[in-house]
């Protein structure tokens, strides 16, 4: 008779937790990696810096991939491989080059005002979305902080599936509008 | 040719692709993984031949991911749950909540009341006797003592009526030996008018006495002096 296994211990858990975190960004991103890959080849002239900008959202996604809200995780590759082809464009201009050689943009300085531009931005954010008619504001829980699918939501309000993704792409339009003022 | 030239060339080609509503929603299913099978290898074909779309794609990529930072939206939240499902789930819970408080009010007030009524009940007979008997005494023994007659008075309105009379006793009230307390019936020859009154000043004193006794009291003290027949 062999006895019970033992229960496992808190890191034997937090180890598992933490294998199954990367396991499943790397799933996501090798969902993504085509999408990113057409998305980066409208925005980048060479294979080559598309795949240094891939590269980058690989390590970017390995580094941080699990602060991210897992219904956004999508989107926050496109949102890094935009950021990342930006940059190397403004990498190889040259007035890039230019400050970078006199030490000016390039070298990453701490700044303690970001954490104040952030929580304001925070602010906007919430404000910008107490302001969306009700019927968006619940597409827009539903889905990004409940992460029910919008078959889901269609089905728990009652409304076809087309109108909840309008819903939500008009939400979504609004915000964008409404803190870009 | 210049990288910035490349640019504006990618910007200026003409995009074959219209993006209709389908189009802006598929983006939105793609971002959040909903997209079916079928049609996500489509999507990414036609995602690399517009421009539009990638912009649209970026567009709508930027805000979910503005939106999953800005994590703590009570509001929202609340208001979509008080109208969603969990508004079913929570109903019956507070109202039995509130059901439940004014169950343990009620019984609290009930053991209250026993606790009273027991007292009154017990203090009179637990109290050392302090010398002879005295008329008062006298006419709530035999209040309580006359069963016969009192078949259609509670037990509530005897002990009331034996506080009474010994509250107008203690005001010299004189009750003839006859007085007959069959029933209802008390002859007091000296009653005064005020009865009511005195027996107001008179439990006024008495802070451990509730209202509803001393109202009894002199509801019943009234009564003795006006049913005379």
């Amino acid at each position: 008779m062999t006895p019970d296994p033992s229960p496992p211990a808190d890191e034997d858990l937090t180890a598992e937790t933490a294998t199954e975190g990367i396991a499943r960004r790397r799933r996501v991103f090798d969902e993504t990696k085509v999408g990113l890959r057409f998305f980066l080849g409208k925005r980048l002239p060479q294979d080559s810096d598309i795949d240094d900008c891939l590269q980058v959202v690989f390590v970017k996604l390995m580094e941080k991939g699990d602060d991210v809200a897992p219904p956004a995780l999508r989107s926050w590759l496109y949102r890094v491989a935009s950021n990342e082809s930006a940059r190397l464009w403004r990498t190889k201009a040259a007035t890039e080059k230019m400050f970078q050689k006199h030490g000016g943009v390039g070298t990453h300085v701490p700044d303690p005002t970001i954490a104040a531009m952030q929580a304001e931005a925070t602010e906007q954010v919430k404000k910008a979305l107490k302001e969306l008619p009700e019927s968006w504001q619940q597409i827009v829980s539903l889905r990004i902080y409940e992460n029910l699918t919008f078959q889901q939501i269609a089905d728990q309000l009652g409304i076809p599936l087309g109108t909840a993704l309008t819903r939500m792409r008009r939400a979504l339009e609004r915000l964008k509008n409404d803190l870009s003022k | 040719m210049e990288i910035s030239d490349l640019r504006n060339n990618r910007q200026q080609q003409q995009d074959n692709v219209e993006l209709t509503e389908t189009c802006k929603n598929q983006c939105l299913q793609y971002l959040l993984g909903e997209l079916a099978p079928d049609q996500l290898t489509l999507f990414e074909e036609r995602l690399g031949e517009s421009v539009r779309l990638a912009d649209e794609l970026q567009r709508q990529a930027e805000m979910i991911v503005t939106l999953s930072e800005v994590s703590n939206l009570p509001d929202v939240t609340t208001r979509t749950h008080a109208s969603t499902t969990f508004q079913n789930a929570n109903l019956p819970s507070r109202k039995f909540g509130s059901q439940k408080w004014v169950m343990q009010g009620l019984v609290i007030a009930v053991a209250v009341c026993i606790a009273g009524f027991v007292f009154r009940t017990w203090w009179p007979s637990t109290r050392p006797p302090q010398g002879s008997e005295s008329p008062n005494d006298n006419l709530a023994g035999r209040v309580i003592n006359d069963g016969s007659n009192m078949t259609t008075v509670s037990e509530s309105t005897l002990i009331a009526r034996a506080w009474a009379a010994a509250q107008v006793d203690e005001n010299d009230l004189n009750i003839t030996p006859s007085a007959s307390l069959a029933g209802t019936y008390v002859q007091a020859t000296s009653s005064s008018n005020n009865e009511l009154e005195l027996e107001l000043e008179a439990t006024d004193n008495t802070s451990e006495d509730s209202f509803s006794w001393m109202f009894t009291a002199a509801f019943e003290i009234h009564e003795m002096d006006t049913n005379d027949g």
